[in-house]
């Protein structure tokens, strides 16, 4: 049976496939971060646009939103509040996994 | 030495891979921008509305400031009068997005004001028919009694839902500005032009468009926002016009039955609501009695039957007349939500949400007039909901916290 005898690569296409391999690593491995990732980020804008819900009502009628309000699952809803004369200025961030997804300051009377 | 054609395939395969690659990477920058793009139209929405309560809080009457937010927008917060109330107008911007708004604002106050302010020392009130009163009044001497006139009698056991005090001898005074308001007040030094008689409206983050002829006006058409408008002589709103935040400045205003829309109203003579005439919140009716030599024509404020006010009624005397003080005069099932504040005498058939200050109170009824009495009328502080704000017209009104109206 005769042998088939198949010439060595030469350095560079070796190096010119390893750069392809590399990138379509690099890709596929993004692609898969961005896929595994998808599900938490499409909560996290549902859980934004549910904040948004509720800060919009209270900015139109004149209402101080309460934490108490907040029914999200993923993100938590911080208020921390500064006094200044006879105002409040209450900061009210939505938190998902120590990122802040929206920040609103809301004047309101003492 | 590299064979030609391995070297070629591996260049057009590095290639092809390079353009999906450059592919992927502008979409995702063209994704990003535009996350970033919406991002910042987001927060120029919300920061434009917190730009407004920023104003509500912190901003004084007449006064404008820039404020910064969190999200990096910029806001230019104006605080102005319109009228009886006062109005924050920002304009959020961040590059070149930018957005407008306005809000017209009142106040909360203290203390509540009672439902019924009576002065004097010669009569007590005398209520019959179906007259109902509640929350607290101030009425002569602390009393007030039953009566029997055009075959009523009054119809409950109790005669007040509230307490009773006894008023002093004149009414509580006027805040400065409202003791003799007059149209330079408002239209102050913009130019005037003659009427323009079509469908309009006016952005409050312009100059305020100033309607002025010596003739009378006719309005039949849709006009609103940022416009006054003032004849030497009268004018008559027809049931065809649409008027929203309108202030009409005239001698003699005129609301044609069907007529329903806000406005301000700057009178000095007469103003008429025809029969379910509907002035929605917040409107204002204020008739200033100017000192006119050899004029007997009492200064009068009509609302018809069905007719509505929702806002307050304002009438002042520059020169009281005993024998022919302002009146106002509410008919049957008429409706006015708000302060009405008469230094005049006022007949009272309708219902009155809020408060009412007056100087005399007469009916005529049975071929006879009486003073001091109320027949048929209800007057309640109770019913007025929480969101209806009062003009804040009287001195003794202290400002506790400024609170929104309407969005413009």
């Amino acid at each position: 049976m005769a042998m088939i005898r198949m010439n060595a690569s030469t350095i560079t296409e070796f190096v010119i496939a390893m750069t392809i391999i590399a990138i379509c690593f690099t890709v596929a491995s993004q692609v898969f971060m961005q896929t595994n990732r998808s599900t938490i980020q499409f909560r996290e804008v549902e859980e934004q646009t549910e904040f948004q819900s509720l800060l919009m009502d209270a900015l139109v009628h004149d209402t101080l939103p309460a934490i108490s309000d907040w029914k999200g699952e993923l993100a938590t809803m911080e208020v921390s509040i500064t006094q200044k004369d006879s105002v409040a200025f209450t900061e009210i961030n939505l938190i998902s996994i120590h990122k802040i997804l929206w920040q609103q300051t809301f004047f309101s009377a003492k | 030495m590299i064979r030609a054609a391995a070297l070629s395939y591996a260049i057009v395969f590095s290639l092809l891979v390079g353009l999906i690659c450059s592919g992927v990477i502008f979409i995702a920058t063209t994704q990003k921008k535009i996350e970033v793009l919406q991002t910042n139209k987001e927060h120029l929405l919300f920061d434009s509305y917190a730009a407004v309560r920023y104003g509500i809080f912190m901003v004084p009457p007449g006064d404008s400031t820039r404020y910064i937010h969190s999200s990096g927008d910029t806001s230019e917060i104006t605080h102005r009068q319109w009228g009886a109330f006062s109005m924050i107008c920002t304009k959020t911007h961040k590059g070149q997005l930018n957005k407008h708004r306005t809000a017209l604002i009142g106040i909360l106050q203290s203390p509540q004001l009672p439902c019924l302010y009576l002065p004097g020392n010669s009569g007590e009130l005398k209520i019959t028919g179906e007259t109902k009163i509640e929350g607290k009044i101030f009425v002569p001497r602390g009393k007030v009694e039953r009566a029997y006139i055009a075959g009523k009698n009054y119809s409950f056991d109790q005669l007040v839902f509230g307490s009773i005090e006894v008023a002093e001898l004149g009414l509580p005074p006027l805040k400065k500005e409202w003791q003799n308001l007059l149209p330079t007040d408002l239209t102050r030094k913009t130019s005037p032009q003659p009427f323009i008689a079509k469908d309009s409206s006016y952005s409050f983050h312009n100059g305020i468009t100033y309607f002025q002829q010596l003739e009378p006006i006719a309005i039949q058409h849709a006009i609103c926002g940022n416009v006054i408008i003032h004849s030497f002589d009268s004018i008559f709103v027809t049931s065809k016009a649409q008027l929203a935040n309108v202030i009409l400045i005239a001698p003699i205003v005129r609301f044609e039955t069907g007529f329903k829309g806000s406005v301000q109203v700057i009178a000095s003579e007469r103003v008429v609501c025809e029969k379910g005439v509907k002035l929605l919140y917040p409107s204002i009716i204020t008739l200033n009695e100017q000192p006119i030599h050899n004029e007997l024509t009492r200064r009068i404020v009509i609302i018809e039957e069905e007719a509505e006010v929702l806002g307050g009624i304002l009438i002042t005397s520059q020169q009281p007349e005993f024998r022919r003080l302002p009146f106002l005069e509410l008919h049957e099932k008429s409706v006015i939500g708000g302060l009405v504040y008469n230094c005049g005498e006022t007949e009272a058939k309708g219902t009155i949400i809020g408060s009412l200050y007056t100087f005399q109170l007469s009916v005529r009824t049975g071929g006879g007039t009486y003073g001091n009495h109320l027949v048929d009328a209800i007057v309640s502080q109770n019913r007025l909901p929480d969101y209806f704000l009062l003009p804040g017209w009287l001195e003794a009104q202290e400002k506790v916290q400024s609170k929104l109206i309407t969005w413009l």
